[in-house]
């Protein structure tokens, strides 16, 4: 019997051989498992009791989610005499998991979104040595996308940071406010630079702090108030003088050109929460899957034409 | 610091990143001053008129294929739809790919060449140099070579005013209206702007994305004139600059032609009436001079 995969609502993947709800809710569930605290991973429905990492149940809450939550630490397994369930760190954000399943129907991960090498503001990357299933995200599925090493894109942040800052402007670094903002922080902290950040982030920085992770002098954004320092924000500021900012996009779509004039932005730095193209086929290929689904994704079909050439069978979970 | 292509290309990183004139100026003026006094000439004509081969960015993007040694479709077709053009797609997947050479020549090297290519007799002749290009070059440098071969240059928005041939000027200048054929535009004046002179015709190679960004930024329309939210910027080329008193701005401009469309440049960077005061009073004093 396999583990009869499935799309639902969202991000959301129904596992119907096992019961099983990966980033999503169905009533006849017998596990519910939230990947990470980012929106459109986390189910809308609280009727179920949801299993994620401490880290991921503390950012849940903080953001509004008022249901249930088992919070079960990284390698720890639960499930069921036949059914077991374990965590592994993700590198996503903080918190973010693989989910690995094990059962006769054999060993499936599921990626949720996933980042290797690690963001140095999640946990790390761990994973299974082999599987016999793997769903994985590929949000960055072209080989136009290849990372910088991190060291080079902290540095291009520092850099855009003191440089503003020396010529009188506000360093804004436009970035969303989970994950992508305390990762800046992280990095501006090691540089020395104070930060200011939206409230809507502000809230989770707590929670970042309280797991190990230093993000050094900062405070929640006041509007209107600025003070040598620098400003993460989802939104480019609209208050006023335009002339007094200066934007920085941070993203892993920061590597197309064309993202300069659509993002208004000063600077293009392409740092992303995920995977590269070439680090999602290396990630396959490590864990040697005899079947992938690929999901999360804009086009499947050059992953799909990559493995086929490693010779790793692959479908769209579409 | 060389002056070579890679500092160049390095330059022209810097020059299409900044969003002033005044920023894209002093990106450029970074490379000139290392560059002695013929190469920075040659970088100022490269940078304003490029040297136009007749390549096609279909053709282009089949070779490119070849010489990476990806398939078109899916893999290059997909690529090049999120990057919007066959240029940054083959630059990206170079870098990405490991393809492309090494080599650090400098400008005057790299003007031969690309002499060299514009001389070829045909098509096939014309790529099978440009993939000898791409083997010795880096991506970036590979790039900016593609895309000094482009009608017009490489349109980095990047002007100067001593470029000028004599008789003729240049301002920034933004699209007004139109009606018919007819094309005018406007120069700063204090918070809006004025009407300084009319032109019949769009670069070609741009015409239609001018059409698609006038069709968003019409605000109105009274018979066949159509207005525009002053945001299109172009880089107009002028005969003669005359003072004319009933004209709101003071001064019109006769024989125009636009040059370029300045994509990236801001409503803003647009010449202001003191500026055009100022190169009406300077282009009348020269006129004096005996010749
Ligand atoms: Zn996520």
């Amino acid at each position: 019997m396999g583990y009869g995969i499935e799309r639902i609502g969202g991000q959301g993947i129904w596992l119907s051989g096992a019961k099983i709800a990966l980033d999503g809710m169905r009533a006849e569930a017998e596990w519910v498992c939230v990947s990470h605290a980012h929106a459109d991973h986390v189910p809308r429905s609280r009727r179920l009791p949801v299993h994620a990492t401490p880290a991921t149940a503390a950012l849940m809450r903080a953001r509004g989610f008022t249901g249930p939550i088992e919070a079960i630490p990284f390698g720890q397994t639960f499930g069921s005499a036949d059914l077991r369930i374990t965590f592994f760190p993700a590198g996503h954000i903080l918190g973010s998991a693989l989910t690995l399943v094990e059962s006769e129907a054999g060993r499936l991960l599921y990626t949720g979104d996933c980042r290797t090498p690690a963001s140095p503001t999640s946990e790390g990357f761990d994973c299974p040595s082999h599987v016999d299933e793997l769903i994985t995200e590929a949000t960055f599925s072209l080989p136009i996308y290849k990372w910088k090493p991190h060291a080079d894109l902290a540095g291009q942040i520092a850099t855009f940071a003191r440089e503003s800052l020396a010529a009188g402007a506000v360093p804004v670094f436009q970035a969303y406010n989970l994950g992508k903002a305390q990762e800046i922080m992280h990095i501006l902290a090691q540089a020395g630079v104070p930060t200011a950040i939206h409230e809507a982030g502000f809230a989770l920085c707590g929670i970042y702090e309280s797991f190990g992770i230093p993000l050094g002098d900062y405070r929640k954004h006041e509007p209107g108030i600025i003070d040598g320092r620098a400003l993460i924000t989802p939104y480019p500021p609209n208050d006023g003088d335009p002339g007094r900012y200066r934007t920085a996009y941070v993203s892993g779509w920061a590597v197309l050109e064309k993202h300069r004039a659509a993002s208004g932005a000063d600077a293009l730095i392409p740092l992303s929460d995920h995977l590269d193209f070439f680090e999602l086929l290396a990630l396959v290929e490590r864990l040697g899957p005899r079947l992938t689904h690929i999901t999360h994704t804009p086009n499947p079909d050059i992953v799909r034409h990559y493995l086929a050439a490693r010779g790793l069978e692959s479908r769209y979970l579409a | 610091m060389k002056a070579g292509f890679g500092e160049f290309c390095a330059a022209c990183d810097r020059i299409r990143a900044a969003r002033t004139d005044a920023a894209k100026r002093a990106a450029a003026e970074v490379f000139l001053s290392h560059a002695d006094p013929a190469t920075g000439a040659l970088a100022r004509a490269l940078w304003t008129r490029g040297r136009p081969a007749p390549l096609s960015p279909a053709a282009l993007a089949r070779e490119a294929c070849v010489w990476l040694g990806i398939p078109y479709d899916p893999v290059f077709k997909a690529c090049r739809e999120a990057v919007g053009n066959s240029a940054e797609t083959v630059r990206l997947l170079a870098e990405n790919l490991g393809c492309g050479g090494r080599e650090q020549p400098d400008l005057p090297t790299v003007e031969a060449w690309l002499q060299e290519l514009a001389r070829c007799p045909d098509a096939k002749s014309r790529y099978v140099y440009l993939v000898s290009v791409w083997n010795r070059l880096p991506p970036r440098e590979a790039y900016w070579f593609v895309r000094l071969t482009e009608a017009g240059g490489p349109r980095l928005g990047v002007a100067f005013e001593d470029d000028r041939e004599a008789g003729t000027g240049v301002l920034q200048a933004v699209v007004l209206y139109t009606a018919g054929a007819e094309i005018t535009l406007g120069v700063r004046a204090g918070e809006g702007f004025v009407p300084i002179g009319k032109t019949h015709a769009f670069p070609e190679a741009e015409a239609a994305a001018v059409r698609l960004r006038l069709k968003a930024l019409q605000v109105d329309r009274f018979g066949p004139t159509s207005a525009y939210r002053p945001e299109l910027v172009v880089e107009a080329e002028f005969g003669h600059l005359f003072r004319n008193t009933r004209t709101k701005a003071g001064w019109v401009l006769k024989s125009v032609r636009i040059r370029r469309i300045l994509w990236e440049s801001k409503p803003d960077s647009v010449a202001d009436l003191a500026t055009v005061e100022h190169l009406g009073r300077s282009r009348a004093h020269h006129s004096n001079q005996p010749s």
